[in-house]
């Protein structure tokens, strides 16, 4: 890519500014036509005398690649005759007021002939080791099965997506809230037919590391800029929040049935698992999702032999996957909820039965490679138990629950304990971007940073700041972390969590101490480039399952205490308690906010959270979508384990949601006395559990 | 159509049509609420203005309601001195900055404490509920509103009994 190298050039306050930030009055507004219904072939379209001066705009003009890459899946960007899904965009349109273009839009009919499409191709994993036993039963040996499901969670962020595109001569001037500014860039490129280099992106603050700003933000991004170059115009395309609520990604859906051989002792000697993911049309970002779903199911516990199976079902509804690092969370849940049911099979303490079971140091991992390290597992869960008294509590909640008679009429809420333990692997070693960095220190000491990660916030900024300060040994008001804008920054994958904590700081590093000894051989100012090189660790085979997946680990575990009252059918949780081992904190205040914001995420997954995709397009539930109020939240308790030998900080944002849900689910499932199919737990299914005979729990 | 209005101390007229919110007045006309988008039913708590003091969602007001009536937006307590106290308050308190409610969270928290100071904790918990976020900054406005609520002199209500009678 042609970068213009004169000096600091930060788009904010440069004279090109205003392709960015055009006066509002000049900007025409863009809205799609979506499909209302989920299947078809298209052969018309109906709609009101088009308004002076608006312009439609559809699969035809489109002078580029009309397709919409991500990672190895393509989609159309406007679907020509067929109808893959409802809410698929067929049409733009554009106009000068925003509030004709949608009165526009919202009168416009498609006519499609109902058709049967071809489902896209499913993707599917098959995993062995070792031989599984046969069935041992009799013999003192156990087997246990589960079958869980877990429901779609939407980002939940009201604030929805809003992009401004400006093509002048021939060059794109992109901004928007992305934590890709690379995959903008390439996508428009594509679909204007532009040389990459004539296209630039500034990326503006993203609202979290976890959020929903992955690849979706590119495919609105083409739309706005194909509608600039065919209007002259700048284009804001802004979708509504019920509209983003209706199409964004969503975590997908996921059945799994597991099946255990467990020793009377307690050990596992075997599982298989059969886990299928819902991705919508199209399966963006469900490789990786499935891949470390399956890997959320394999690592935490001493497996001699397993077998495992992983698909991808499609459905005529928008596609899923935000972003790839759900999939430990769908996996851990299966497995933390199926480790439960071990446990009551066996009566034994989950605590311990997990304790037992925790991959140690010398036993071979699921990869066939053995870990050097001490898995922090055991003393997080020994922490976790002697914090909220896991063991006793346990033993009295399930002696309750075993002495009732009718759970309906019983006039005291039922109380229920669960735990759970959880990882997130931080920097995915399979394929992906390659994280580039530069830094330039100036003539007048002024260091300038060039990140190609959209920092979620400013306290993340001011952490990198402070490392390049440390390294380099000059104040930390000379450091500068540009604003991500592709004309001036290296090229770079998607801004996670995970990078931002464990390949930036690396490379801000190298790359300072690259500075401190260039600077004393040749006259400023001095650049230097550094490019985050994995490690000598085997990589990660996707198709194989061997080698290191995770460039680390970070570990946690998670009690919920939850009572369940019988006359309202409702969970009210007591207590929610988090132990963790993400190495040293750089920043406690932005750690703790992370660790509640996951399970805030949890708690919403687990219980509020109801979405179902109607492909009939009468009901869209977005009245009913619950993001969990005050009455579910109550104060998590978070301790982190102190006395790691790590000395580097590790990721953390998913932990929380990781592993509370699989918590709440089991305390839940304690109070009942009864297993429960799936989350979220609706107060209809309570009501179900709650009216069962008791006989039959 | 012209509508007269004090907009954050200033007094002025601002045009939109009759079918327009304020709230979409405020963003296209005024330049307030920048990238910010509004759910346009009021549960989002995103385009929340002071109107005559009182805290109202301003995508549910039409604009040709507020003539001649005093409007304020975060962005115009963002220039007051009790928004500085307040903000300062919760940093010292953990505050780590969403792009999404910060501003919003603050500026209605803090109408709430200053309509409601005897406000206990649960009551607090339940107006910072109100703006729905999925952030983590809850547990944080919640500490910062009970000392905010402390560190205030309680307002006299009733005849105040002089000191020494029972």
């Amino acid at each position: 890519m042609a970068r213009k190298k004169k000096g600091f050039r930060d788009p904010l306050f440069d004279p090109d500014h205003r392709l960015f930030s055009p006066p509002s009055a000049e900007c025409w507004h863009g809205v799609c036509l979506r499909s209302q219904v989920p299947r078809g072939r298209v052969i018309g379209m109906v709609h009101p005398p088009l308004p002076e001066g608006m312009r439609l705009y559809g699969p035809d003009d489109i002078p580029g690649n009309e397709s919409f890459q991500v990672n190895k899946v393509r989609f159309p960007l406007l679907s020509h005759n067929t109808v893959h899904y409802i809410g698929e965009p067929l049409f733009l349109v554009v106009g000068e007021a925003e509030a004709v273009v949608r009165a526009f839009a919202f009168q416009v009919r498609f006519v499609v002939v109902p058709e049967q499409n071809e489902p896209a191709a499913g993707i599917t994993r098959f995993l062995s080791r070792g031989v599984v036993p046969e069935n041992s039963e009799g013999s003192g040996f156990r087997v246990v099965e589960s079958s869980f499901s877990s429901g779609a969670q939407d980002h939940g962020r009201f604030d929805a997506l809003e992009v401004l595109a400006h093509v002048t001569q021939g060059t794109v001037a992109v901004k928007v809230r992305s934590q890709w500014p690379a995959h903008v860039v390439s996508s428009v490129a594509r679909a204007l037919d532009l040389d990459p280099a004539k296209v630039q992106v500034l990326a503006t603050t993203t609202a979290g590391v976890t959020g929903n700003q992955v690849w979706f933000p590119s495919l609105y991004a083409v739309y706005a800029a194909l509608l600039s170059q065919a209007c002259g115009k700048p284009v804001v395309l802004r979708l509504t929040r019920q509209e983003d609520f209706h199409v964004s990604p969503k975590k997908p859906e996921c059945k799994t049935f597991l099946k255990s051989l467990v020793a009377s002792d307690g050990r596992l000697l075997s599982l298989s698992a059969q886990l299928e993911l819902q991705t919508g049309a199209w399966p963006v970002m469900a490789e990786e999702i499935l891949d470390r779903a399956l890997v959320g199911l394999l690592t935490p516990y001493h497996l001699p032999h397993f077998e495992v199976q992983g698909r991808v079902q499609t459905s005529p509804t928008p596609p899923r996957g935000p972003v790839g690092t759900q999939g430990e969370g769908l996996g851990l849940f299966a497995l933390e909820s199926h480790v439960d049911d071990i446990c009551r099979e066996l009566d034994i303490d989950p605590v311990r039965w997990r304790q037992q079971n925790a991959v140690v140091v010398g036993q071979p991992w699921f990869t066939g490679l053995v870990p050097k390290t001490e898995n922090p597992l055991r003393w997080l869960l020994a922490e976790t138990s002697k914090a909220t008294d896991f063991s006793r509590k346990y033993a009295a909640y399930g002696l309750l629950s075993a002495n009732r008679k009718n759970l309906a009429s019983e006039a005291l809420p039922l109380k229920g304990i669960g735990v759970a333990s959880a990882f997130q692997g931080n920097g995915l070693l399979a394929g992906g971007n390659p994280v580039h960095l530069e830094g330039r220190l100036d003539e007048d000491g002024q260091l300038s940073l060039y990140i190609p990660l959209v920092s979620p916030n400013e306290r993340q900024s001011e952490l990198w700041k402070a490392q390049a300060a440390a390294t380099l040994q000059i104040p930390q008001t000379s450091v500068r972390i540009c604003p991500v804008f592709t004309g001036e920054h290296p090229t770079g994958g998607p801004s996670l969590a995970s990078r931002a904590f464990e390949m930036v700081p690396r490379l801000i590093v190298q790359t300072c101490e690259a500075l401190a000894q260039k600077r004393l051989k040749q006259a400023l100012p001095v650049t230097v480039k550094s490019v985050f090189r994995r490690s000598k660790t085997p990589p990660w085979d996707s198709e194989a399952f061997t080698g290191q997946p995770f460039l680390s680990f970070s570990w946690c575990s998670a009690v919920a205490e939850v009572q369940v009252i019988p006359h309202r059918a409702e969970v009210e949780i007591v207590r929610l308690t988090l132990v963790v081992d993400a190495g040293p904190r750089v920043d406690e205040a932005a750690a703790r906010n992370a660790l509640v914001e996951g399970a805030q995420m949890a708690v919403g997954w687990a219980l509020t959270e109801v979405f179902h995709f109607d492909v009939s397009g009468h009901d869209s539930g977005y009245h009913r979508y619950r993001l969990p109020g005050p009455r579910e939240l109550p104060p998590l308790a978070i301790r982190f384990l102190e006395g790691s030998k790590e000395l580097r900080p590790r990721g953390l944002g998913n932990l929380g949601a990781h592993a509370m849900a699989p918590a709440l689910f089991n305390a839940i499932r304690q109070a009942l006395g009864s297993s429960l199919p799936s989350i979220p737990v609706s107060r209809k299914m309570l009501d179900e559990a709650l009216r069962e005979p008791v006989g039959d729990l | 159509m012209k509508v007269q209005l004090i907009l954050n101390g200033d007094d002025l007229a601002l045009s939109g049509e009759p079918r327009d919110s304020l709230f979409a007045v405020l963003q296209q006309r005024a330049g307030l609420f920048p990238e910010r988008v509004c759910c346009e039913q009021g549960d989002c708590g995103r385009c929340h203005i002071l109107l005559d003091g009182k805290e109202v969602p301003s995508c549910l007001i039409p604009f040709f309601q507020v003539r001649e009536q005093e409007v304020v937006s975060p962005e115009g307590f963002q220039n007051t001195e009790e928004y500085r106290q307040f903000r300062a308050l919760l940093e010292e308190e953990g505050l780590v900055h969403c792009t999404e409610c910060t501003e919003v969270q603050i500026f209605h928290l803090f109408s709430f404490l200053e309509q409601f100071p005897q406000a206990d904790a649960e009551e607090c918990r339940l107006a910072i509920g109100e703006i729905p976020c999925r952030c983590g900054s809850k547990p944080v406005l919640e500490r910062g509103a009970r000392r905010w609520l402390a560190s205030r002199p309680w307002p006299v209500v009733g005849r105040e009994v002089p000191r020494g009678h029972h």
